[in-house]
């Protein structure tokens, strides 16, 4: 406890005189990555106090997710200003701490892989709900995200390749830009192959219980491509090339019906 | 996470209901793959009869009763795996009727001296009061009670003494109760509670020991 | 055989840790009006409860006369014996990732400092032999690191891993989760 407190004094003592717990100007585009990797969670503030979380992961320090943290750092009340919560997949690691999120930020909506649109994906986080497999797996939040669906009676938006997730379109008058937000991915092929990938998980009767592995490779990811104004952010949620021309990378590529541009920033 | 480490810790989940104690051998628990082969052939058996069982492995103590049911350990390796053991028996005998329980920690805290002591004694139970009326008024023991935040039935109760284990220390005892309604029915329900409720537990009795101990 | 009332929400002494039930087969101990709340009689004699204080003096005169074996005398509360206690420094839940002949490969989940997860590769001669049997990708286990002190004193640095056990998956509970996915798939719009 006394390490903790004085590693918090020397951070604070660091950001004295620095912008760095300072909200983004109006017009301002902001892309904060969160992680103990590389982006294991993003928060883009897009245009006129509105932002996105892209995936979660726990802030050590505070034991929260780290985009909520941010966002009360900066005077920021994520349950007005976040519009959108993205689970780009279900591994462990992207996404901890989601459910908090989303029970916070109450006017989002709810956006996940299409692939996990099926009784089969319900059945296993109906089954393995419970706290008793393993802390806070994936499937553990999607649990408390189900619960938290039901409870707001919302569905939730289900991402596919080139689908228009979300857009905002400035009113005569607003000073704020345009906004697209797209998924790339996943493919109809991926679609299939990770919906089988997901039945083969579901437990059968006798079986000693477990946790759910990841599936590799990940064919369920959600790519996103974010437009705003001139600008483009790409994320890639841990889409791997597959070298099968329906899915991965080389999916995206292909396909004629994908946003057009180059993304700036990835 | 405590602030401090306990110099002896332990906890028991308790459980009240209705329970045959001669099914409660080790070699029922090792033929139900929940403890091991080894582990049951080893066990230190008190006593099994139709009345009472009791029985030790190397972390763990099990005691049963026609009305009462403990699984309790002193190391915190085996917290989980204790958990683990309750919730798999009573998912088998899922028709045993259990009405309420108790997931207890108990712990000792070393004080870094007398006066430290003192004054955890001082902060939990002012002497303003007692020192009027009585001569060199101290604490002997102190038992709070509050009721369940979480829409269960129940209630949690902490308790505070000087330590007779350490010396100087304070010892916290942490019984956080639970009861249901469900009358002979199965004991389906309290074990959903101690499923989904166990880190809730632990949680909050680590905020109140941070809390008794960490305006030190 | 006779258990009589027991007492198991109050201990008076011992600060908690207490077996709230102790063996005692000292006939002497019967004299102890705070430790004796029950003892065995005959077998055929029917359960009830009753109080130390009016029943002492029977207690000791039926138990004397048991025959051949002494039966033991149940005193609760009492002050257990010593025990051992352990105390983690660290302690994690994992999982397996990936198993070879002489390792597995694991992931890390932190419950002391709730930090990230790690990954790690444990020799399986850190495994017990009991566990061995365990050891599959997905299969869960605890990992403390440590100090344990003996019920004779000796202190000792300790990694205990140990494989969890749960009762396999009933048809009950796959079923359950089935009919809960239908009722999802209705309720949230998830289809």
């Amino acid at each position: 406890m006394m390490q903790l407190n004085e590693k918090l004094n020397d951070s604070n003592r660091l950001l004295v005189g620095n912008s760095a717990y300072l909200p983004p100007g109006q017009e301002e585009i902001e892309v904060s990555l969160f992680g103990p990797g590389y982006g294991e969670s993003v928060l883009l503030h897009i245009g006129s106090n509105k932002w996105i979380i892209v995936d979660s992961c726990i802030d050590p320090f505070s034991g929260s997710p780290a985009s909520l943290s941010y966002l009360r750092k900066i005077n920021i009340d994520p349950g007005e200003a976040v519009k959108l919560v993205i689970a780009t997949h279900w591994h462990d690691d992207h996404i901890r701490g989601l459910s908090t999120i989303l029970k916070e930020c109450k006017l989002a909506e709810f956006v996940c892989s299409v692939a996990q649109r099926s009784k089969e994906f319900l059945t296993l986080v109906s089954a393995y709900g419970t706290r008793l497999m393993m802390e806070s797996t994936g499937v553990n939040e999607f649990y408390e995200i189900l619960t938290i669906l039901q409870q707001r009676n919302i569905p939730p938006k289900f991402a596919i390749a080139d689908r228009c997730l979300w857009q905002h379109t400035p009113q005569p008058g607003e000073q704020s830009q345009s906004c697209a937000i797209h998924a790339l991915s996943p493919s109809d092929a991926s679609v299939l192959l990770a919906q089988m990938g997901i039945s083969k998980l579901i437990p059968q009767a006798g079986e000693t219980k477990r946790r759910i592995p990841a599936l590799e490779p990940n064919h369920a990811a959600v790519v996103l491509l974010i437009k705003i104004g001139g600008d483009s952010i790409l994320l890639g949620a841990d889409l791997e090339e597959t070298g099968n021309s329906g899915t991965g990378w080389v999916a995206i590529i292909n396909s004629g019906t994908r946003p057009s541009g180059k993304a700036s920033f990835f | 996470m405590l602030a401090d480490q306990p110099a002896i810790q332990g906890i028991s989940i308790v459980l009240v209901g209705d329970f045959n104690p001669k099914i409660f051998q080790p070699a029922w628990f090792s033929a139900e793959n929940l403890i091991r082969v080894t582990e049951a052939e080893a066990a230190d058996i008190k006593i099994i009869n139709p009345e009472i069982v009791i029985f030790k492995l190397d972390w763990l103590e099990v005691q049963v009763t026609r009305d009462r049911c403990s699984f309790i350990t002193t190391q915190d390796a085996y917290y989980e795996v204790v958990r683990d053991l309750c919730l798999g028996t009573f998912k088998l005998l899922k028709h045993t009727p259990i009405q309420k329980m108790g997931i207890n920690m108990d712990l000792h805290f070393k004080m870094r001296s007398i006066e430290e002591w003192h004054a955890v004694g001082h902060k939990v139970a002012p002497k303003e009061l007692w020192n009027k009326t009585l001569k060199n008024a101290g604490l002997r023991s102190l038992t709070i009670e509050g009721v369940r935040e979480d829409g269960l039935k129940g209630y949690i109760r902490v308790k505070v003494e000087p330590s007779r284990r350490v010396h100087p220390g304070i010892y916290i005892q942490i019984n956080d109760h639970y009861e249901t309604d469900d009358s002979g029915i199965g004991c389906e329900t309290i074990i959903n509670i101690l499923d989904l409720s166990w880190n809730r537990s632990f949680d909050k009795s680590e905020i109140i020991i941070n809390d008794i101990l960490s305006w030190r | 055989m006779i258990i009589y009332g027991s007492n198991l929400a109050q201990y008076e002494d011992g600060n908690g840790l207490d077996a709230p039930i102790q063996l005692v087969t000292d006939f002497d101990s019967l004299h102890d009006p705070k430790g004796i709340i029950s003892c065995f009689r005959n077998p055929e004699e029917e359960s009830q409860l009753d109080t130390v204080e009016d029943r002492l003096h029977k207690l000791s005169e039926q138990t004397v006369n048991i025959g051949e074996f002494s039966s033991p005398i149940i005193k609760f509360p009492s002050i257990s014996p010593r025990r051992s206690h352990m105390v983690s420094l660290q302690r994690w839940q994992g999982y397996v990732i990936k198993v070879s002949d002489i390792s597995i490969f694991v992931k890390l989940v932190d419950l002391t400092q709730k930090g990230p997860d790690e990954e790690a590769e444990i020799p399986l001669e850190e495994i017990s032999a009991d566990d061995k049997d365990l050891i599959k990708s997905g299969a869960i286990f605890y990992w403390s690191i440590g100090y344990l002190d003996s019920y004779s004193g000796q202190r000792s640095r300790v990694s205990i891993i140990r494989f969890q056990r749960l009762p396999a998956w009933s048809k009950k509970e796959i079923d359950a989760a089935q009919r809960e996915a239908e009722r999802l798939q209705q309720i949230i719009g998830w289809k």
